[in-house]
């Protein structure tokens, strides 16, 4: 039983056999005397000691008096596995809103092909500030009803627009 | 398995009624705390009250201890306001924050000041115990005092040892043992088994 409480006391022993040892030397009197016996060595060897005798047993006196406490069982592995549970709910929720407006928003055309496009535009005749503001009011008074955004107002259309000083078409 | 989870096992049966379990804790940890208290509190009496008086404190706390830090780190803060709770009820100054959480306080080695603050009969009893911890130690084979000397010194693994001095861990765990038990035999004696005296 000895070599048992010098290989728990140093951490050496494996969690079941750990809990059925501290068990057993809890309720063995010789075997708690063995345990604050190794311990005093430890800590004279480390000089790390207040001595008193009378201390441990003063407690121990105490102790008796005390009523018995009783903490509700905890389940570290269960809160654990709640704990993972609903951080990996969290993050599907979260994946799966920004897929769903993803794949709502139908996809813009590439620079390429508006580049490709604007050459063939016909040239604009109205005078470029008024151009400007004429269609930047327009976009902005009828953004509620495009279909391009499920989420209005989120991405404002005048983003996706914008002309030259010259009034030309970009 | 760590210091920590060793003692969060004995936490948990203490919790669940076993109060033998929290002695255990007592055991380990009275000379250290009592040992970091003597910073703050020079009457050895006092110290041995205020150390007391936070074990009580702890106990009656522990149903909400959730091991969310090392007990010793909880018992050490419990120790720190008893101190600080004793010493503003006496009309001293209490220490500051930063004296109370500093590293020194945990770590310090000062033997002199140990010396200062033990009564005298402890302080007789000390060297004694020193003496023959020393002179045991002194006597025993070189591989049974370099293995307790490296686990108690150095806080090494059994792993780590059985890596330095070239042999199976099974051969650590035994020397270790057998070198606690050679010291224990010699102390045992000079201890003595009485009620109110416990190690």
């Amino acid at each position: 039983m000895t070599i048992e409480i010098s290989e728990l006391m140093d951490g050496e022993l494996d969690v079941p056999a750990s809990d059925a040892i501290a068990a057993r030397v809890s309720r063995d009197p010789r075997s708690r005397e063995d345990w604050g016996l190794y311990h005093l060595i430890g800590d004279t060897m480390r000089h790390a000691a207040f001595f008193s005798p009378g201390l441990a047993s003063g407690v121990s006196r105490r102790l008796a008096q005390e009523p018995v406490v009783l903490a509700p069982r905890r389940n570290s592995s269960l809160r654990k596995t709640l704990r993972w549970s609903l951080s990996a709910a969290a993050s599907l929720a979260a994946v799966a809103v920004v897929a769903w407006v993803g794949l709502r928003t139908p996809p813009e055309p590439a620079t390429g092909q508006v580049a490709a496009v604007a050459p063939a535009a016909p040239p604009v005749q109205q005078p470029a500030q008024a151009m400007t503001s004429a269609v930047n009011d327009y976009l902005v008074a009828h953004q509620e009803y495009s279909s391009r955004f499920a989420m209005q107002g989120v991405a404002p259309p005048v983003q996706a627009v914008s002309f030259p000083a010259d009034g030309s078409p970009r | 398995m760590g210091d920590r989870e060793i003692d969060q096992a004995l936490v948990d049966r203490a919790q669940r009624g076993d109060k033998q379990a929290f002695d255990l804790l007592v055991s380990k940890y009275q000379r250290k705390l009592a040992r970091l208290l003597s910073r703050f509190i020079r009457d050895p009496a006092e110290i041995e009250d205020v150390t007391q008086e936070a074990f009580i404190k702890a106990y009656r706390a522990l149903p909400s201890f959730r091991g969310d830090s090392a007990f010793y780190t909880w018992l050490y803060r419990i120790g720190i306001n008893t101190a600080k709770n004793y010493l503003v009820s006496l009309g001293r100054r209490a220490p500051t924050t930063t004296e109370f959480n500093s590293e020194e306080a945990e770590t310090f080695e000062d033997a002199e000041h140990l010396r200062d603050v033990n009564t005298p009969e402890n302080e007789l009893m000390s060297r004694q115990i020193a003496e023959t911890v020393n002179d045991t130690l002194g006597a025993l084979p070189e591989e049974l005092r370099s293995a307790i000397t490296l686990r108690e010194i150095e806080g090494l693994s059994y792993e780590d040892i059985a890596s330095i001095m070239n042999c199976p861990i099974g051969t650590v765990r035994s020397r270790i043992f057998r070198a606690r038990e050679a010291i224990a035999e010699r102390l045992r004696p000079l201890l003595g088994t009485t009620k109110d005296k416990r190690w």
